[in-house]
């Protein structure tokens, strides 16, 4: 297992095996974002009380879910950074925190434009609301100071510990709609209990969301093959690719 | 005909629905050519890197 993990942390190796995954992640999440966007805006019923503008559900809830799992992401990779020393562990850092910027960006605009028609209101300092905001600043301080290192490979190691603070936010945000008295509606999906949302609205909602996780995944492995490239310039395996012209 | 602008109108819901679309929509497709210039620009640096050498 140990072997495997540190054979995949070789950026030649890592680079080799994303170049074959990357073509069926691309496809999948192209299909199920495709049917999922479809299903969800044309083939599902309108919802009782909110009408069809519900159907944000659809690019919201998915957004949300990326923005917090890329971040618990994160957090493992920090670890495997600072425990392990594992440098390519910190190049995934950096790719992930804009994806999950964008994300957390996504989840927020979406949100305010869902709560517009239900609540009367673009923004509100709910505590679901405010505690996402809170994860979209984590994130732009993540960026903002893996930029400002000259020497990146410090800079992997500050936004580590960065980021590993600021897990704290994680389970503020899940529970902030229990823990306070929000506006916010209650979690729709929980792993352990009952989907509180029709099996007729709920499939399309796993397909999107799956299909946002693999459209995460495709894209961080594409990113993180430039930044490999940029970063191992001087390593004899870059060379011959950009020599063979095989990037 | 008029099912499918039914369909668009989202009920009375349209200006909320098709803009929160529209926007993911935008960032999923921008974000995929942006690492695609990307890898173009690295492509192009590296060149001139090695040329260099």
């Amino acid at each position: 297992m140990w072997n495997l993990l540190y054979q995949l942390a070789s950026p030649k190796m890592f680079y080799q095996i994303s170049g074959r995954i990357i073509p069926w992640v691309a496809s999948l999440a192209i299909t199920l974002l495709f049917i999922g966007l479809i299903w969800g805006l044309f083939f599902t019923p309108p919802d009782y009380q909110q009408g069809d503008a519900f159907r944000i559900i659809y690019v919201h809830v998915p957004s949300a879910f990326m923005s917090m799992s890329i971040y618990a992401f994160m957090g493992f990779l920090a670890l495997l950074l600072l425990i392990w020393r594992i440098k390519l562990a910190g190049i995934i850092l950096n790719v992930c925190a804009e994806l999950g910027a964008a994300m957390a960006f996504l989840s927020l605009v979406t949100g305010s434009i869902w709560g517009k028609p239900m609540w009367g209101t673009w923004w509100i300092w709910d505590a679901r609301l405010t505690s996402e905001l809170i994860l979209f600043f984590l994130y732009a301080a993540i960026i903002a100071v893996g930029n400002a290192y000259v020497n990146k490979e410090k800079g992997d190691k500050i936004i580590a510990i960065l980021t590993l603070v600021g897990l704290v936010d994680l389970p503020i945000i899940h529970y902030s709609v229990y823990w306070w008295n929000t506006l916010h509606q209650g979690s729709t999906l929980a792993i352990f209990a009952k989907p509180k949302i029709d099996t007729s609205m709920l499939y399309p909602l796993l397909l999107m969301i799956l299909g946002f996780a693999l459209y995460s995944m495709f894209t961080i492995l594409l990113k993180t093959r430039n930044e490999l490239l940029i970063r191992g310039r001087h390593q004899n395996w870059v060379k011959k690719l950009v020599e063979g012209g095989v990037l | 005909m008029s099912g499918i602008l039914e369909m668009l109108k989202m009920g009375e819901y349209s200006t909320y629905v098709w803009p929160a679309y529209g926007l993911v929509i935008t960032f999923l497709i921008l974000n995929l050519l942006n690492i695609k210039w990307q890898k173009k620009r690295i492509y192009k640096q590296l060149e001139q890197f090695f040329k260099r050498q």
